[in-house]
């Protein structure tokens, strides 16, 4: 039957087997184990394990062969790790100023490449402006039956709203101004299709035609009436369509 | 080898008695993080024994153990570094071991089943026994070698930190304060593990006979 010291003993055996125990707990329990064969017995269990298993374990036997090349392969391994390691290859960089260089190139390349991207955009940008805004200009030059003096040039400006506007100033209202005023409002919507400008070059054989009637008639206005410019009269000659194509966008 | 990191040593001082292992651990850890091949290798061949044998009694299985021992140096080197001294080097270098095989054998059991290993099949992984034996009788010798071959059995059945307590150490001998060291464990701890680790070892024998 187990007894109180037992427990203790016991309890502390495996520290003592292991050599793990002070002094004089050490000694206690020497002198416990030289009057107890049960935990003398204990004692022997578990030292039986331990020597079973160092007995097993081939401990003192010669090392595996495979380890010969242990080392080197070990610091191979880390010498391949490291050179692929970014400090190494920073470092390297240095080493080969090449590679400073093809840096600095790429990084130029790239710069000049947003630059002239960012300039493609921009311009882009101010055409489609320019175009919403100016399709192009309708010259109407008025020349003096006699050939003497300055001419009067009726400009339209091919852009909403704008071409009527300038004919106003343009034409004289001693000249009949109601009826110029429409053929005017007609001219100016055979110029504008859908509400934007239309392409003089784009126009059918038709419209062509209405246009030159058109400015025909507007040209008869001034053979039978004058012109009252500043410091006189001026009979009306002919009339010449001029058209300057400076935006391109809608085919002017 | 190039330079690994500066290491800032630590100022805990530890055990007069260990002060000469402690000094000579210092001074191979500056070589090795200072890039010196020679104090690699050194490294390497002084502990190679005892981190394949270490990996062998926890896996049971020499190829695995020759792939953990690779292992094992590769994660010292790679964090040599951060070693503080508060332990030895060679404590430090167990406690890899352990973590190591740890994991491998976790991963091993998700893949595979676990598997009985023969006395025959340890021994021969194992190599030939001890110098010692060779003096006792075929008997003895023969009664020796099945209490072992149970023994053995009985360990591969334990759990893995019962089982790599009792290989520290039964096998590698290590003091209390070594396996703390080792598992990163309180004192304590290792006194209470390797107790149940050695019941659980009796009741496993018990179950078998």
């Amino acid at each position: 039957m187990m007894t109180g010291p037992c427990r203790e003993v016991l309890r502390a055996l495996g520290a003592y087997a292991d050599d793990e125990l002070p002094g004089a707990a050490r000694l206690v329990i020497s002198g416990h184990l030289e009057t107890c064969d049960q935990c003398a017995s204990e004692l022997g269990g578990l030292r039986g394990i331990g020597d079973a298993l160092r007995f097993g374990s081939g401990y003192n036997t010669a090392v595996n062969p495979a380890l010969a090349g242990l080392a080197s392969g070990v610091t191979s391994r880390i010498h391949a790790e490291q050179a692929q390691s970014w400090p190494a290859l920073w470092q390297k960089m240095f080493e080969d100023w090449h590679w400073v260089a093809v840096g600095l190139g790429a990084m130029a390349g790239a710069l000049v490449t947003l630059v002239l991207a960012s300039a493609m955009v921009v311009s882009s940008v101010t055409q489609l402006t320019q175009m919403n805004a100016r399709a192009g200009t309708l010259y109407i030059i008025a020349l003096p039956e006699s050939g003497r003096g300055g001419g009067i040039m009726l400009e339209f400006e091919q852009s909403l709203g704008s071409a009527r506007t300038d004919a106003r100033l343009a034409v004289p209202a001693s000249i009949g101004w109601q009826a110029e005023r429409a053929l005017v409002s007609a001219l100016d919507e055979a110029l504008v299709r859908n509400g934007r400008p239309a392409s003089l070059v784009g126009l059918s054989r038709a419209d062509r035609e209405e246009i030159l009637a058109l400015l025909q008639e507007i040209a008869d206005f001034r053979y039978v009436e004058p012109v009252r410019r500043p410091g006189g009269l001026t009979n009306v000659s002919g009339i010449h369509l001029d058209v300057r194509t400076s935006v391109t966008a809608s085919g002017i | 080898m190039k330079p690994i990191r500066a290491v800032a040593w630590s100022q805990t001082s530890p055990a007069a008695e260990g002060q000469a292992e402690w000094a000579s651990d210092w001074a191979r850890v500056q070589e090795c993080v200072a890039g010196d091949d020679a104090a690699c290798t050194r490294l390497v061949t002084d502990h190679q024994r005892m981190v394949y044998q270490l990996s062998l009694h926890l896996l049971g299985d020499q190829q695995e153990a020759l792939d953990l021992s690779q292992e094992v140096f590769l994660r010292v080197f790679r964090t040599l570094g951060q070693f503080r001294g508060r332990s030895a080097l060679r404590t430090w270098i167990y406690r890899v071991v352990v973590t190591q095989a740890s994991n491998r054998r976790r991963w091993w059991r998700r893949r595979h089943q676990s598997q009985q290993v023969a006395l025959e099949q340890h021994v021969a992984q194992h190599g030939d026994l001890a110098d010692a034996r060779s003096f006792a009788k075929p008997d003895e010798v023969a009664e020796q070698r099945e209490t072992a071959h149970q023994v053995w059995t009985a360990l591969d059945r334990l759990p893995f930190d019962q089982r790599s307590i009792l290989v520290l150490r039964e096998i590698d001998g290590l003091s209390y304060e070594e396996i703390a060291g080792a598992l990163h464990v309180a004192v304590g701890t290792v006194k209470s593990r390797l107790a149940r680790a050695r019941e659980h070892l009796r009741e496993e024998l018990r179950a078998s006979s």
